[in-house]
C-alpha cells in the first residue's frame, strides 16, 4: 500500500499545480461550515428514508401555526403569501453527497450487523445489507436528480 | 372526505409525524395548490414499449425478468425534452416523493390543460394507498395527431387526497405483496408477481 501511495504521489505531484489552477478557474463555491451543518441536518432526513433534494426556509411548526390561524374568509393575497412558505429550495449536490456519506458512516455498521445472525450456525443474509445499500443509493440519486430539475425549473421561471 | 387546499397545506407541515403528508419538492405552492388538489410535476425517466421483437405481452411470472426485451428506458437531463408521438404510450413518474399517513388516500389525475392538447395522464392506475411512500408511476399517451413535447418539471397532473373514515387496518407498507413501496423512479408492471398470474397456466409458461 505504501508503495502505491509513493507511486501515486510521484505521478500526481507535478500535476498538482495545474489541477488546482483548473479547479480554481471553474468558479466553484467553497464548502463552508454552514454547508456541513446543513448536511448534518439532511442526514437525519435521509435516516427517516426521505429524499433530501430540497428544504423549506422556515420550520414546519411555524408554518403550521400560521396556516392554523387563517380564517376562512381571508384575503387572497395574504393566503398566497402564507402558502408561499411551503415552497422548498433545492439543496446543493455537495450537501446531498456529504449527507449521504455521513449517513452511510453512521449507519453501515448497524445495518451490516443485521446481516449476521446472533445465533451460531445460522446463515448470514447479505440480502439485508444489499437492500440497505440499494435503498440509500436510490434515495441519494433521486435527491440529486430532483435538486437538478428543481434548480432548472427555477432558472426557467426566473428567466421568463 | 376530500381535503381542501388549506387542509392539504396543513398536512404538509403537520407537527405530528403520524399525520404529516410528505410531498417533496414543492417548487411553487402558489402554482401547484388547487382548491382541492396539488399539482405534480413530470420527472426525467420514461419507459416505452418496443414491440418489434414481441408478438404479445405474455402474462407469466417471468414477465419482469424479460422486461428489457420489450421496453426501453429513457432518462433525460434536466434541460432535455421528450417527444411523445401520436398513439404512443409510455410510463412516466412524478418528480415528487410522496409519503401518505395511514389515514389519507390519494388519487392522481391529469390536468385539463394537457387533456385539451390530447395528452392522457393515467388511465387506470391513479389510486395511492394510505401509508404509501415513493414516487408515483403513471401512464402517458398521446391521443392527438401531433407529437407533444415534454420536459422534466412540467406540471403534468394533480393529486387529490381523501381522509379515511378510520385508519387502515393494514396500510400499504404492511400489506403482503406491496410491490411498489419506496420506489425512487418509475416502476414497470409487476403483474407477473400477482398470484393469479403466477400460478398460470399462460402461453409463455407452457412454452418453457
Amino acid at each position: 500500500m505504501e508503495t502505491v501511495g509513493r507511486e501515486a504521489e510521484k505521478l500526481l505531484s507535478p500535476l498538482a499545480g495545474a489541477i488546482a489552477s483548473r479547479v480554481n478557474s471553474l468558479g466553484l463555491r467553497r464548502f463552508e461550515e454552514s454547508n456541513a451543518e446543513n448536511a448534518r441536518t439532511l442526514r437525519k432526513t435521509l435516516a427517516s428514508r426521505l429524499p433530501i433534494a430540497s428544504r423549506r426556509r422556515r420550520p414546519n411548526r411555524k408554518i403550521f401555526t400560521k396556516l392554523s390561524s387563517l380564517k376562512s374568509r381571508v384575503d387572497t393575497e395574504q393566503a398566497y403569501r402564507i402558502l408561499a412558505e411551503l415552497d422548498e429550495h433545492p439543496v446543493a449536490s455537495s450537501e446531498i453527497l456529504t449527507a449521504g456519506w455521513l449517513y452511510r458512516l453512521s449507519s453501515f455498521e448497524g445495518e451490516l450487523m443485521k446481516t449476521f445472525p446472533e445465533e451460531a450456525g445460522q446463515k448470514a443474509d447479505l440480502g439485508v445489507y444489499a437492500k440497505y445499500v440499494e435503498k440509500t443509493d436510490g434515495l441519494l440519486l433521486k435527491s440529486l436528480e430532483v435538486a437538478d430539475v428543481h434548480a432548472e425549473v427555477l432558472r426557467r421561471l426566473t428567466a421568463a | 372526505m376530500l381535503l381542501s387546499d388549506i387542509d392539504i397545506a396543513k398536512r404538509l407541515v403537520h407537527p405530528n409525524p403520524r399525520k404529516r403528508l410528505v410531498v417533496t419538492p414543492i417548487i411553487s405552492a402558489e402554482e401547484q395548490m388547487g382548491p382541492s388538489s396539488l399539482d405534480v410535476r413530470l420527472s426525467t425517466d420514461f419507459q416505452r414499449l418496443e414491440n418489434m421483437n414481441l408478438s404479445h405481452i405474455a402474462l407469466g411470472k417471468q414477465l419482469p425478468e424479460k422486461e428489457e426485451t420489450y421496453t426501453k428506458r429513457v432518462i433525460l437531463a434536466a434541460n432535455e425534452s421528450f417527444c411523445l408521438h401520436p398513439g404512443e404510450f409510455v410510463l412516466a413518474s412524478t418528480l415528487e416523493w410522496f409519503k401518505l399517513p395511514d389515514d389519507l388516500a390519494g388519487r392522481i389525475e391529469g390536468r385539463s390543460s394537457w387533456g385539451r392538447r390530447g395528452l392522457l395522464v393515467h388511465a387506470t392506475a391513479g389510486f395511492v394507498d394510505p401509508g404509501f411512500a415513493g414516487v408515483l408511476t403513471f401512464e402517458l399517451s398521446n391521443a392527438a395527431r401531433l407529437p407533444i413535447e415534454l420536459i422534466a418539471g412540467l406540471r403534468i397532473g394533480q393529486v387529490c387526497f381523501f381522509r379515511m373514515s378510520t385508519r387502515s387496518l393494514i396500510p400499504y407498507p404492511a400489506k403482503h405483496g406491496a410491490k411498489y413501496f419506496e420506489a425512487t423512479g418509475l416502476e414497470a408492471s409487476k403483474a407477473g408477481f400477482d398470484r393469479e398470474v403466477a400460478v398460470g397456466p399462460f402461453s409463455d409458461q407452457k412454452a418453457q
